[in-house]
């Protein structure tokens, strides 16, 4: 791929990076936003040229958490260092998708790419190939107000992507795309990977977890759980499945009296106790089943009823 | 033989000079694409272009029989409306549709210069409000109004007062978009004071009769202080009084010129801790 002169900064840090130092390391991340705590106390370490994905509900402070991961938010307490720097203080090591955020609307496609490309030092050729692989190298020279949901979404990754440095921060980058174009992400993703740049993507679906050399849950503004997808799958208590008008009757035996919708029918965790309490196999007209907890199970059970969640 | 000091100051020069380099491509990112983003949108475009020179030639149809020197003060007065009116709107608006969009939280984290996106906007903002003032005067002469320059002197004095005026009314913008962080607001309420302006001192100056205020303050408002040293060194005229723009006595000493430059430093140097500080987060100065 061609790419345009990066600075020597730059150049400089990826050629010091050692393998044994992480990229991020966060230390009791703590910010507010007047009295509303939004992040409250993250712990969190990535190593150099891993890809980490950072799940949670809705609202629970991601798009904070890449932020001051960025640089773009101070932390109201604890610390954040990138590559070993205050990423506030130091703004040529990250590329970040910010949803939204970095396309103007009144530009086409190809006056965005142009005004980044002027703007950041670092900016490469390589948007060419990305349009291209995004399928929307057509497109370019329409106005962004005029794109869809998704196209502009493909723009922002190309853009952010075409910035040569050694961490990608991308908070959803898949978000209102279909699934093709979600397996060309991920493969953009996995290539800067093998170019031992170190990714986090933050994501409500499935399929983006499975690109992922590690996952890290988080809830209430706390990661709850981190770990590779096969350890945490491991860790995932007995899940059953029943039908919706059984629902109260599982309520009473899951985990935290809780249930959750599932393929046709709705879901629990059930405890140790309950699993030999209740006599799956015996049970008339088979109505709890046990079932292979899929990334949905895993999801609800870190973000709501983990005991590190405190639930 | 190359010593260990030359090929420091060789490495010194490469970086100032990369640094150079690099500010010099942001101000020319920023002022391209405000430009753009104008000249993309036809609305926008003849809002802020044909806004002055329309009024002047609205001006003209009603002044029927107005001395030459008359029409010609008012369409400087006019002119630098449109100038005032281009520098609230057009800075004002596109700085907050990227506060708006949260593109500051993308421009943090990228190694921006505070002082290039500044120097960026306020570039193309003197471009298009340069556009508007020349179109304004010649809709002055089109209504029977005549320009010449005073003297040699002249030319710097109307260059200087130009581009302060425009860095002054540039920067009022900056603290309004930026705690109000509404595109709306910035698009019709931040040229309000422009306009305000304009018709409050007597068409910024230029026809005191007009103006709720009077007397020597003319020649300190930084709206009619530029538009009154403008129209002493392109209108032809002598009788400031007979044309309704005197008293006060014509801002004509060096020390006018000197407080505009004041102006503008103050200006530049709340907008640049502004800019720093609330937009990039960055300490009161870089």
């Amino acid at each position: 791929m061609s790419r345009q002169e990066p600075t020597e900064r730059s150049g400089d840090d990826e050629r010091n990076q050692s393998r044994d130092r992480p990229c991020i390391r966060v230390s009791s991340l703590e910010k507010s936003f007047g009295d509303e705590g939004v992040l409250k106390g993250i712990d969190l370490t990535v190593e150099t040229g891993e890809l980490l994905a950072v799940m949670g509900p809705n609202g629970v402070g991601k798009s904070v958490l890449f932020s001051c991961l960025a640089g773009s938010d101070h932390p109201s307490a604890g610390t954040v260092e990138v590559l070993g720097a205050d990423p506030t203080t130091r703004s040529d090591t990250t590329g970040f998708l910010l949803q939204d955020a970095l396309c103007v609307d009144r530009l086409t496609g190809r006056e965005n790419l142009r005004f980044y490309e002027q703007l950041h030092p670092n900016f490469t050729d390589d948007w060419r190939e990305y349009v291209e692989a995004l399928d929307i190298a057509d497109d370019l020279d329409k106005r962004v107000e005029n794109y869809s949901g998704g196209m502009k979404r493909k723009l922002e990754l190309a853009i952010a992507l075409s910035i040569d440095v050694p961490l990608y921060l991308l908070d959803e980058p898949t978000a209102a795309l279909d699934l093709t174009m979600i397996q060309a992400v991920h493969g953009l993703i996995r290539e800067k990977q093998a170019e031992g740049k170190t990714v986090v993507v933050s994501s409500h679906r499935p399929m983006d977890v499975e690109i992922a050399d590690r996952i890290a849950f988080v809830a209430d503004g706390r990661v709850v759980a981190t770990g590779p997808p096969d350890e945490l799958f491991e860790a995932v208590p007995t899940v059953v499945e029943t039908r919706l008008s059984n629902a109260e009757a599982l309520a009473e035996i899951a985990r935290g009296g809780e249930v959750f919708q599932g393929n046709g029918g709705v879901r629990g965790f059930l405890s140790a106790d309950s699993v030999e309490a209740v006599d799956l196999e015996g049970t008339a007209d088979a109505e709890f089943e046990i079932v292979s907890p899929g990334y949905t199970d895993l999801f609800n059970y870190y973000t709501r009823l983990s005991p590190t969640n405190g639930r | 033989m190359v010593t260990n000091t030359e090929r420091h100051e060789t490495a010194t020069e490469r970086t100032t000079d990369s640094r150079s380099r690099v500010w010099f491509g942001q101000v020319r990112a920023f002022t391209e694409r405000c430009l753009r983003e104008v000249m993309n949108s036809w609305t926008m475009l003849l809002t802020v272009l044909a806004l002055p020179a329309g009024l002047q030639l609205f001006y003209g149809v009603l002044w029927e029989g107005v001395p030459t020197a008359m029409i010609s003060s008012a369409a400087v007065g006019t002119a630098v409306f449109g100038a005032m009116y281009i520098c609230l709107y057009i800075f004002g608006y596109l700085l907050a549709g990227d506060l708006e969009d949260r593109r500051y939280a993308a421009y943090r984290s990228m190694p921006l210069s505070p002082s290039a996106d500044l120097s960026g906007r306020m570039l193309a903002g003197i471009v298009l409000a340069a556009v508007a003032f020349v179109l304004t005067i010649l809709a002055g002469v089109v209504t029977g109004g005549s320009f010449a320059i005073r003297g040699l002197a002249s030319v710097p004095v109307v260059v200087l007062a130009f581009l302060l005026t425009c860095i002054f009314w540039m920067i009022v913008a900056v603290p309004f978009v930026v705690y109000a962080k509404n595109e709306r607001v910035a698009e019709y309420a931040v040229p309000l004071i422009g306009m305000l302006g304009y018709m409050g001192t007597g068409f910024n100056g230029v026809m005191v009769d007009l103006a709720p205020i009077e007397g020597e303050i003319l020649n300190y408002l930084p709206n009619t202080l530029p538009t009154r040293l403008l129209v002493y060194h392109l209108v032809p005229a002598d009788d400031w009084v007979e044309l309704g723009v005197a008293p006060p006595a014509m801002p004509t000493g060096p020390e006018y010129v000197l407080l505009m430059v004041v102006y503008a430093v103050l200006a530049v140097v709340v907008g640049t801790m502004i800019v720093n500080k609330v937009l990039y987060k960055r300490g009161w100065w870089p």
